[in-house]
């Protein structure tokens, strides 16, 4: 259970605290709700290229990072297609300088163009980085598209080509912070060793002057319901053939969604599952292969995904996933098994209470989502799945029409 | 309205208040080392074996050793063994470093009476099953031609094949030795490795009555004691080797020199100067790599510390055409901390983000058991470890930083660029 105060500011940001006494720190989360699912086709991988220029300086500090490493502080961020997320860590008697640099970014970056063109550059190195020098790096540049036609899940938060991040101008670039970095469409969580009313006083002191932005609810194209299989296949100089299926699935906020989500746990959790025990470790028809979700804000997706072993083809290891899926819509799970994936899904939120950024993380994202208590919820929507949700589930999104597969071969 | 020309007030880290460890010993000797903290209802056990990829007969042996006994053991035959872990959402999990191998159990505390034993049964009687031990090679193979297409690993790789040329520290995975590893290869292992008393390392919500229950399962085992036998002649291979691979669409460096031990009087102060040269976002090279250049996503220099080795390796994945200039670079970013006094500003600013930086890397109780784990490993005392790394970083000076440099960024490094 995660306790927390919280409050909302005339500008519209909402503020969540979390006090530990038990720790010498204090963590600063700044949730902004904009991903890359907010970008236009022809401008992608701009959320993502938009948060490294939030370290290149704002309008009153000219660098973000020096100053609070000269406090003991340590931040990173990261971009999603649903949300931009940037924290902090520092000691907690020095908080004050996380709420200024925090909201002197907010109030306005410096928009320096030397700033744009190295980290344009460094962008582009780490798209190579993480995603064409990697073997199998670039499936999920393969995978969105297929799965997705009409929905901006359709590319990656890299973005769907170099020359999108090449492209991006100053204007873009200001147009995009106006837009999306004002208070209202931002959530704060502040956790550690702290009191509420003392984050009350901070929040209005740097925040409150900031001006509110336009309300921007998304009007975002909605995929329509895959109506036959898709299928693509692709030859790279990788070692082995791999297997990727990705079913759609209902979004984090909807009531079944925990039902598919435990059901990706049976088929492919950890080295029990059905997948795992019965075409890995019986049969060695793939060397690994694993099931899970992406868990995303809008309906995301179920992913199968393996390497297989030598000797096999990708026809047959597919079949064999096939007769798998078949069996688990065919019979209701047993009681028992059921219970493993619930007591999994519950042990990993305790194991993750154990970290305070993990805690003020799962404030922000419930927050995001319309239920900052979410985290403390979830686990009864877990508990409350039964056998026969699970077969439901199994039905309804394990079809070959709600596929789409790939055949990652190996070019040899 | 508030100024925000000028950064508000700030204070230095207070002294950190670590959990105090407390060791017991079982009837038979061994040591049970408790990081208690009741905050969350969750264990980590760990058993960390004096032996690891320094004590390979053959390549490879230890690791596979280590991952075959967690697949099925002789109380727990088949898939058992995961049926249990996975069905009160406990992991069971095993490393092999080169001088240790640690089997680990992470659990809800509720559930360590029915676990403990699968620990026991781990540690003491695993199957060895034929296929079991065929998928795990055939898993690791599978992983080694991954990584073998990945530049970064290769780099790296080839630099410590040089640098540390002649110790069992330059054995690397490959394809050919694990293909030649037989399942009596791993037994033997087994027998002759993991039967040397181990150390258990206790993290989180532990008490008395769990302690009898170690005592039940762990006080009776009969251990031997390690023979340590290392011998090797360290002969680096200095120089700069350029590998081409086709299709590249980035390169990577590593640059690297046999540096000092952790017990060596200069060596909190050479941690501090590479935190300086390399070491954090705010460093010299990120500052001159990626924010002035553009080079790269990111350019570090750690150092490695290992039983009878140690090591700093430099290294960064940088656009293809400026591999020779990123190299000049950091030559020269060594240069300068070398000549130039490094500016006031900069010392407060480093002394303040370690200390930081130590606050949160001992953070949760787990974070202190990694600690813990490594100073015991390294024959250091904890406590005193930090109490002198953190006097050190609190008297650093800019003069000493000089010296430091002088002395410890003067080596010839051995460069190896893959493009």
């Amino acid at each position: 259970m995660i306790k927390y105060n919280s409050f909302t500011l005339d500008n519209g940001l909402n503020v969540y605290v979390h006090e530990d006494k038990n720790t010498p720190l204090v963590v600063v989360n700044l949730l902004y709700d904009v991903g890359s699912r907010d970008e236009k086709a022809d401008k992608t991988g701009f959320a993502h290229l938009f948060e490294h220029l939030m370290f290149g300086g704002s309008k009153n500090i000219p660098n973000y990072d020096e100053p609070l490493q000269r406090v003991g502080g340590e931040n990173n961020a990261f971009t999603s297609p649903d949300v931009t997320n940037y924290y902090v860590t520092l000691p907690a008697q020095n908080i004050e300088t996380a709420f200024w640099l925090e909201s002197d970014r907010m109030l306005s970056l410096s928009f320096d163009p030397k700033v744009l063109e190295v980290q344009r550059s460094v962008v582009i190195e780490e798209f190579k980085q993480r995603y064409l020098n990697q073997p199998y790096g670039d499936m999920w540049l393969k995978m969105r598209p297929l799965a997705y036609e009409k929905h901006p899940y359709q590319w990656a938060t890299i973005g769907k080509e170099i020359e999108h991040i090449e492209n991006a101008t100053m204007d873009d670039v200001k147009d995009f912070f106006f837009t999306h970095y004002r208070p209202n469409n931002a959530y704060l969580v502040v956790a550690g060793n702290v009191d509420t009313e003392e984050i009350k006083g901070l929040a209005d002191k740097w925040f409150g002057e900031i001006p509110s932005g336009e309300n921007n609810d998304r009007k975002l194209p909605v995929e329509p319901k895959q109506e036959k299989a898709k299928f693509l296949e692709m030859e790279a100089d990788v070692p082995v053939d791999a297997l990727y299926k990705a079913y759609h699935m209902p979004a984090k906020t909807d009531k079944s969604y925990y039902a598919v989500d435990l059901m990706s746990d049976i088929l492919g959790r950890g080295k029990s599952s059905r997948l795992y025990k019965k075409l890995v470790k019986e049969e060695g028809v793939f060397s690994n292969l694993a099931a899970y979700v992406t868990g995303s804000v809008d309906p995301g997706l179920l992913v199968i995904s393996g390497q297989v072993s030598a000797g096999i083809s990708l026809e047959n290891a597919d079949l064999a996933v096939h007769q798998i899926i078949k069996e688990l819509q065919a019979e209701e799970v047993a009681n028992k098994e059921l219970e493993k994936v619930k007591n999994q899904a519950i042990s990993t939120t305790v194991y993750g209470e154990v970290d305070i950024l993990n805690r003020a993380m799962s404030i922000a994202f419930g927050a995001a989502m319309g239920n900052p208590n979410l985290v403390n919820e979830e686990i009864d929507f877990v508990k409350a799945v039964s056998t026969k949700d699970i077969k439901d589930a199994s039905n309804e999104i394990l079809r070959d029409e709600n596929c789409s597969t790939i055949y990652y071969k190996s070019k040899k | 309205m508030p100024n925000r020309q000028v950064a508000p007030d700030s204070f230095m880290l207070k002294d950190l208040s670590l959990t105090k460890p407390k060791v017991k010993e079982l009837s038979n000797g061994l040591s049970v080392h408790i990081l208690q903290d009741d905050t969350n209802p969750v264990l980590k056990i760990d058993v960390l074996f004096p032996s690891g990829k320094v004590n390979d007969e053959k390549s490879g042996q230890s690791l596979i050793c280590a991952k075959v006994m967690v697949e099925g053991t002789r109380s727990y035959p088949g898939s058992e063994l995961q049926e249990l872990l996975d069905h009160y959402g406990a992991h069971l999990d095993v490393s092999v470093d080169y001088d240790h191998s640690t089997v680990s159990l992470l659990c809800l505390k509720e559930h360590i009476h029915s676990l403990l034993p699968v620990l026991k049964s781990a540690i003491t009687e695993p199957l060895f099953d034929e296929k079991d031990f065929e998928k795990i090679k055939l898993q690791q193979l599978q992983k080694i031609q991954v990584n073998n297409q990945k530049n970064a690993l290769i780099a790296t790789k080839n630099l410590r094949k040089n640098l540390l040329n002649g110790t069992p520290y330059a054995n690397t995975l490959e394809e050919e030795y694990i293909k030649q590893i037989s399942i009596e290869d791993v037994k033997s292992y087994f027998h002759q490795f993991f039967t040397v008393a181990p150390d258990f390392i206790v993290a989180g919500d532990f008490d008395d009555g769990i302690f009898d229950f170690f005592e039940e399962h762990f006080g009776m085992l009969e251990y031997s004691v390690l023979n340590e036998d290392y011998k090797s002649e360290l002969s680096p291979i200095i120089d700069d080797n350029l590998i081409k691979r086709e299709g590249s669409v980035q390169a990577s460096v590593r640059m690297g020199c046999i540096s000092i031990p952790r017990t060596h009087p200069d060596y909190f102060d050479l941690s501090i100067t590479n935190e300086i040269f390399g070491g954090y976002f705010g460093s010299r090279l990120m500052k001159n790599i990626r924010e002035d250049k553009g080079y790269t996503y990111g350019i570090y220099s750690v150092l490695i510390n290992y039983k009878h080795l140690d090591y700093q390796i430099i290294g960064a994945d940088v656009k293809i055409d400026h591999v020779e200039d990123t190299v000049r670079e950091v030559y020269r970013e060594m240069e300068e901390l070398k000549v130039n006094p490094v500016p006031e500003a900069e010392i407060e600013t480093i002394k303040n983000y370690m200390l930081g930086k130590i606050a949160s890397s001992l953070d949760t109780v787990f974070h202190q058991s990694e600690n813990y784990k490594s100073k015991l490993v390294e024959g250091a005392d904890y406590l005193d470890y930090f109490d002198d790394y953190i006097n050190s970083i609190r008297s650093i000076t800019a003069q000493r930083v000089l010296e430091i440099s002088n002395k410890y960024f003067s080596e010839s490094y051995c460069v190896v660029k893959v493009a």
